[in-house]
């Protein structure tokens, strides 16, 4: 059994951890219910003959007040950016933390882009041309809705594809992934 | 759950542990307490809790150890960081964020982990947070969903202000147009002296720009001057082509304008007092001035600039009844009446606009009248 870290990133109130649990437990609570610190749950999945143990670190989003600490990413082997396709503020956020990612690890390890909330299309405030330009630059960019499940399990399985690779050996953490939108 | 038990090993005295309450804090915690040995793995201390048990399974049983490090865990991540601080031998204690796992029951357990030094042993306690987590989490929810309020809020602000924004400029452009309109329906009648307005308008904003006045300001005396002969549309068209003197009946007749052109424009809600600039753009500072006979600063600034602008320009430019007598004469004339019929600052700034920096305005202007002319 390969077991893999994965780690939730963005900005605060974005849906990580709703993500997460539509992930793990298949359901969705409207209640916002903020983050403290880190919350860590494991989901096994099947890729192929293979079957990978994911450890989910759902890190608290950074805020006006607090930032993430970089060492909760020790050991990851790849993260999940979460942007609210509604605030597009937080697009922002993400572009900086993945900066940040990069620092910290030295090189570019594999992370999906996730645009969550796209059940809230009368509200939706990304412009197509912002995130065109980050699947210009090999973003794998992913839209998603934990309140319908849309594109969650396929967005968890392409990060676990990118890690794990589609044969079950394990990649190289820093091999760079071409980018595509998933708009299922 | 768990144990309160205080490991009977661990002594309290030492600089090390004086900053905080050993006893009372073992007393108050629901906690495992663990050794740290020389090849880096952790031996348990006293009872340990059964969730702990739950989380972490890969504790030895027999031997009481575990090897964080293997493990994808919060611990071995908090170890990283407790290693630095136990060899670093640090002061106090080092204390992890808070962090949630669920055991293979599905029970949820918010944690925290600390690192301390007692006698050169090292030690870590992972304490179970129980009631007082959701203390702290409804503090950090309070925060965060007052930053979402205001994020909300602050969102709103942003498109109502682009709306507005959206709005005054189509407004601002309505009125140019409207304005423009005006101006053109004067020139229409008196082509001779099409392209006045025009010339007044700009000179009027660059002499008001010269004394230092706002954008705002020298906006509005712009809009004046643009339609400042407005109120001709009452005089007789004959009049205004006269190519002779005007006889003091017509010239009378001639003075209605700044008056008619007030009325016509008081009614408009302006978001600058036109219609009296207009008005006043004939009053001189003495008193001599029509229709009102105004004197000093009970004409108000911006029309005492329109004043300066329009003798200059119509001083300088070619009239039905006389050729032009060049910016000289003008200059000249506004000089020799300065403070007498005209606001001595503003001839000032006039003089020095023409005379040092090169104003090109009126010339273009003069340029265009004799084409007109030709026409």
């Amino acid at each position: 059994m390969i077991q893999k870290k994965i780690c939730m990133v963005g900005a605060f109130a974005v849906g990580k951890t709703s993500l997460v649990t539509r992930f793990v437990k298949s359901i969705f609570s409207e209640k916002y219910l903020t983050t403290v610190g880190v919350k860590i749950d494991k989901k096994e999945v099947r890729l192929g003959d293979a079957e990978v143990t994911l450890v989910l670190w759902d890190i608290a989003g950074e805020d006006n007040l607090t930032q993430m600490r970089m060492s909760y990413l020790r050991g990851a082997s790849g993260y999940l950016l979460v942007v609210d396709g509604t605030r597009p503020g937080t697009l922002e956020t993400a572009i900086t933390l993945q900066k940040k990612v990069d620092e910290f690890f030295g090189k570019e390890i594999p992370f999906v882009l996730l645009l969550n909330k796209r059940d809230l299309a009368d509200i939706w405030g990304l412009a197509d041309e912002t995130v065109g330009a980050l699947v210009e630059r090999h973003w794998t960019v992913m839209e998603t809705s934990a309140k319908t499940g849309q594109g969650v399990e396929e967005a968890f399985l392409a990060l676990t594809r990118m890690i794990v690779g589609a044969s079950g050996t394990a990649m190289s953490t820093g091999e760079r992934h071409i980018g595509i939108v998933c708009d299922p | 759950m768990g144990s309160s038990v205080i490991p009977e090993d661990i002594k309290y005295e030492g600089d090390v542990m004086a900053d905080f309450d050993v006893a009372g804090l073992f007393a108050a915690m629901d906690f495992v307490v663990m050794e740290r040995l020389d090849d880096g793995s952790l031996r348990e201390v006293g009872t340990v809790p059964q969730w702990f048990r739950k989380l972490y399974p890969a504790v030895d049983r027999e031997s009481g150890r575990m090897v964080p490090e293997e493990e994808a865990s919060f611990l071995a991540v908090f170890m990283e960081e407790a290693r630095d601080y136990w060899i670093n031998d640090a002061p106090g204690r080092l204390t992890s964020d808070i962090w949630t796992e669920t055991d293979s029951s599905g029970n949820e357990y918010a944690l925290e982990a600390s690192a301390f030094r007692v006698e050169e042993r090292d030690f870590l306690i992972v304490q179970s947070l129980g009631a007082s987590f959701k203390e702290r989490q409804t503090v950090f929810q309070n925060v965060r969903e007052t930053l979402l309020d205001k994020e909300a809020l602050e969102q709103i602000v942003a498109e109502r202000t682009a709306e507005l924004r959206r709005t005054t400029e189509d407004l601002k452009k309505a009125l140019d147009e409207i304005v423009h309109v005006l101006a053109m329906t004067v020139e229409v009648r008196d082509p001779y002296t099409a392209g006045h307005q025009q010339g007044v308008a700009d000179l009027a904003r660059a002499i008001a720009l010269e004394m230092g006045l706002s954008e705002g300001v020298s906006e509005s005396i712009y809009l004046a001057g643009t339609i400042h002969d407005l109120g001709k549309l009452a005089v007789p068209a004959e009049l205004l082509s006269k190519p002779r003197p005007l006889t003091k009946e017509e010239f009378n007749l001639i003075k209605i304008h700044p008056q008619v052109g007030h009325d016509i424009l008081k009614d408009i809600a302006f978001p600058w007092d036109i219609a009296r600039m207009v008005l006043q753009h004939h009053e001189r500072m003495n008193g001599s001035g029509y229709p009102q006979g105004l004197s000093g600063e009970s004409i108000m600034l911006e029309a005492r600039i329109l004043t300066v602008a329009d003798v200059v320009e119509a001083m300088a430019s070619h009239r039905p009844y006389r050729p032009a007598l060049g910016m000289e004469t003008a200059l000249e004339e506004i000089r020799r009446n300065k403070g007498m019929l005209y606001d001595a600052e503003i001839v000032d700034a006039c003089v020095r606009l023409v005379s040092e920096k090169g104003y090109q305005g009126i010339a273009a202007v003069k340029s265009t009248h004799l084409c007109l002319e030709e026409d």
